[in-house]
């Protein structure tokens, strides 16, 4: 169920709002949540409910034992237990063929090839985000940093909450923890008018630009090999675009759907492409995932406090890890490598990046973006070194002709480098009656475009 | 009581404006995708066809939607008006099944029968899709007369849509033409943006609406109305269209094959058939579902009968593809798989023939 869906819009959606504001008490609300959560989940594929519920289960347990165990050792086997336990789900549906294929091309290539098994395991939609959410969860709790719920209820509501549940933000629990306990106090009207307007906005985002970009942009990779140089420009910066709007959208619609159900949801995107540097960007994009990497994985390792070389190494190992959890693909590694470099570099040389003027670093860094989205996009390294080998030498080929693909990237450019995000936009947002019309506009022809059946589905579920 | 006026009237404004987003997004939607003009309504039939005196033709460079037609009306690449030495022309001549009206773009079977050709080289095939929407076999009569005949094709397949002879716009003996849309009959207004909802509308809802539709077509009709029995008039003059149409393309020196007409639905029909055999009733709602498959089991026997009578081929489709509802979106409608399907049976015969 996507939310640019009719289903979702018109019968999950008020369903779920009306019945949810209709009950009265935070247990009642939390089991509805749930409810939803699963139904929701389930529409991809009921079987996998039973995963989810696994995984909630086991993490609610071992939150449990850590309020009860006081010794050392029984508190680490309740971290380590249902971190492994989440470890090895994921591990199993992502990476298994992946682990297996890259053994025997390996072998293949020292001369030793040996046949390994390829299983036909389907990669349940969501894993990456809702496992990231009872790991961080536990963390925190082992840590002190939150107390474990003893509601049931309200940890499932927590982890199986649909705005966030199949492609993020990555939530973790100590930041809607204050909103979930108050849960049966919360006012409907408090963050309605906020709640639509971040809904819509992000909407649009998706619906009028990503979708619009995707059809030209996905046909011209679809014949990837007839791009010319300023063809494979053209079409990187418009993936670039389309991936922005596509996920940014989504994380706005996320955000608003919390605000309609009494949940603030973090903010996941601050205009990644007005950063001037790797750091800068980093801050900015998929801030859910890039803030957990650093607090799970950047700082547990050392962060930048055991001398320069440890740096290096942490900043590189945290981003190979970021672009492993991306997907099961030796691009996404590279991808998650090169923004390593990217990072480690900036440290070592940053002093001297930082005097360019603002405009040429934003340009210039833009750049190297679009240069790491082609590893990120390409399907395998064959398709993502013929595209750079294009990018990077004068060939004649194809280039699209379309006035509207040119009009509507202009347009993406400018709002992303140097237009408001729905943050600036919303900052001290109060309802004013001229602001239905705004809406009910972007609302209009996002439904339009939706009806005109050119429905397509985030990018980042398949992650 | 004025504030509920004033929050009546303010929420009639907003619905107002969402609206006409909604529909002004459509039309410039439709103008990006499909370069349909934003301010006029076109449809299938005022962006394709035009009217050339005697018939309909398709319209030179016509665009509507996915549809694009070359500079001489045809689905097709654009070709000379004489084919290349060397290469073998075909010509096929049908309805919208054979236009492709349901399968995507570039999937209706004369294309992939194009692309399975296209390696040939002694000879060279090419492929012309002469097909349009509605066309009866009487309309293809006038138009290989007064347009297909110029182009010289060596073999014309004849894909003939039989079950329109069900429909109540047949062609008479007396030779008056069939088609449904008088030319000078100006183009309703229709919303875009409701023609969208329209079509994501569930299906639930759809087959109650067609219901509703069979319904009002059939009030207070005597039995007398309905086909319940083979209508041998309509038969007749199926046949005797395309016994014509066939002497005419022999007189023009060309050769005609014939294909019979295939259907998704198997006789006797299955529970499952029913869906598409009510969705077509709309159409010919004097027809039930027995008699229209009746009539469509004797149709191919008598095309089968005409062709061995004439000397001419006769590729058997129905026998391959009757029943077989994978291959079909609905009753007479290929999707890309059935499309496929009766392109490879087109291509081993045209590959083994002699």
């Amino acid at each position: 169920m996507l939310f640019n869906s009719f289903v979702f819009l018109l019968a999950f959606l008020p369903i779920t709002y009306l019945i949810f504001w209709a009950l009265r008490s935070a247990s009642s609300r939390y089991i509805w949540l749930t409810i939803t959560g699963y139904v929701f989940y389930g529409y991809w594929d009921a079987r996998f409910c039973l995963l989810m519920a696994f995984s909630t289960l086991v993490s609610y347990f071992a939150g449990l034992g850590l309020l009860y165990f006081h010794t050392n050792v029984h508190r680490r086997l309740c971290l380590i237990i249902p971190i492994s336990v989440d470890l090895l789900l994921l591990g199993f549906f992502k990476y298994t063929n992946f682990i297996l294929q890259s053994v025997r091309d390996l072998t293949g290539y020292l001369g030793q090839s040996i046949t390994t098994p390829m299983y036909n395991i389907i990669l349940p939609v969501g894993i990456s985000f809702y496992t990231f959410h009872t790991i961080s969860y536990i963390v925190d709790c082992y840590r002190g940093t939150i107390r474990p719920t003893r509601n049931l209820f309200e940890f499932s509501a927590y982890v199986s909450l649909f705005s966030q549940l199949v492609a993020g933000p990555i939530v973790r629990f100590r930041q809607i923890e204050q909103d979930l306990e108050s849960l049966g106090i919360a006012d409907r009207t408090r963050w309605f008018s906020k709640g639509v307007a971040y809904f819509i906005y992000g909407l649009a985002e998706k619906v009028i630009v990503a979708d619009t970009l995707a059809v030209y942009v996905d046909a011209c990779l679809t014949q990837y090999h007839n791009l010319s140089m300023p063809g494979a420009w053209i079409t990187m910066i418009g993936y670039s675009c389309q991936l922005y709007f596509d996920f940014s959208g989504y994380s706005n619609m996320a955000i608003g759907l919390g605000l309609l159900f009494g949940l603030r949801i973090p903010i996941n995107f601050n205009s990644p492409y007005k950063a001037l540097d790797p750091s800068d960007f980093w801050r900015r994009w998929h801030i859910s995932l890039s803030s957990c990497l650093r607090d799970y994985l950047y700082i547990p390792l050392g962060g930048n406090r055991a001398g320069k070389l440890a740096t290096y190494q942490n900043l590189m190992l945290t981003m190979l890890i970021g672009g492993i959890w991306h997907g099961a693909n030796w691009t996404f590694i590279i991808w998650g490598a090169y923004h390593g470099c990217l990072l480690v570099l900036y440290r070592k040389y940053g002093i001297y990046w930082d005097r360019l003027p603002h405009v040429m670093r934003q340009i210039i860094f833009y750049a190297l973006i679009v240069i790491g989205w082609v590893f990120f996009r390409a399907s395998d390294l064959n398709m993502a070194i013929h595209l750079l080998s294009v990018m990077f030498t004068f060939v004649s080929g194809n280039l699209v002709h379309e006035a509207s693909f040119y009009l509507m990237l202009l347009g993406a450019i400018i709002w992303s480098m140097v237009g408001p995000n729905a943050q600036d936009t919303f900052k001290d947002y109060k309802w004013k009656p001229r602001h239905a019309f705004i809406f009910a506009s972007a609302f209009g022809v996002s439904i339009a475009i939706i009806a005109g059946g050119r429905l397509s589905p985030f990018l980042y579920f398949q992650f | 009581m004025t504030k509920y006026w004033l929050r009546g009237g303010y929420s009639c404004v907003v619905f107002i404006v969402f609206i006409v987003s909604a529909e002004l997004a459509s039309r410039l939607d439709d103008w990006v995708h499909w370069k349909l003009p934003i301010f006029s309504n076109p449809t299938l039939q005022s962006e394709l066809l035009i009217w050339n005196g005697h018939g309909w033709q398709g319209k030179p460079n016509g665009r509507f939607k996915q549809f694009s037609l070359n500079e001489f009306g045809f689905r097709s690449r654009p070709i000379r008006k004489r084919a290349d030495p060397g290469t073998i022309r075909i010509a096929i001549l049908g309805s919208s099944e054979t236009f492709g009206q349901r399968e995507s773009a570039g999937k209706e079977y004369p294309a992939q029968l194009s692309s399975m050709l296209s390696n040939q080289t002694n000879p060279r095939y090419e492929v012309i899709n002469a097909a349009l929407p509605g066309m009866t076999v009487k309309s293809m009569i006038n138009y290989w007369d007064n347009w297909i005949s110029i182009f010289e094709p060596h073999y014309v397949f004849i894909y003939p849509a039989t079950h329109l002879y069900l429909g109540d716009t047949v062609v008479r003996s007396t030779g008056q033409t069939d088609n449904a849309l008088d030319p000078k009959q100006a183009i309703p207004f229709e919303s875009r943006f409701y023609s969208r909802l329209r079509n994501n509308l569930p299906d639930s809802y759809k087959k109650w609406r067609n219901r509703q539709i069979i319904k009002s077509l059939i009030a207070n009709k005597p039995e007398t109305w309905y086909i319940k029995s083979l209508p041998e008039d309509r038969l007749t003059y199926l046949i005797q269209d395309l016994q014509l149409l066939i002497n005419n393309i022999q007189s023009d020196g060309r050769k005609p094959i014939l294909l019979t007409h295939t259907i998704s639905s198997s006789t006797p029909y299955r529970i499952e058939d029913l869906n598409y055999l009510e969705a077509i009733r709309p159409f010919i709602p004097r027809s039930t579902p027995e008699s229209l498959l009746a009539f469509e089991q004797e149709a191919n026997r008598r095309i089968l009968r005409l062709g061995h009578h004439c000397h001419i081929p006769v590729l058997n489709i129905a026998q391959t593809m009757n029943g077989r509802r994978e291959l079909f979106v609905d009753l007479v409608h290929f999707n890309d798989q059935g499309a496929e399907v009766l392109a490879l049976i087109i291509k081993d015969w045209l590959l083994t023939y002699k």
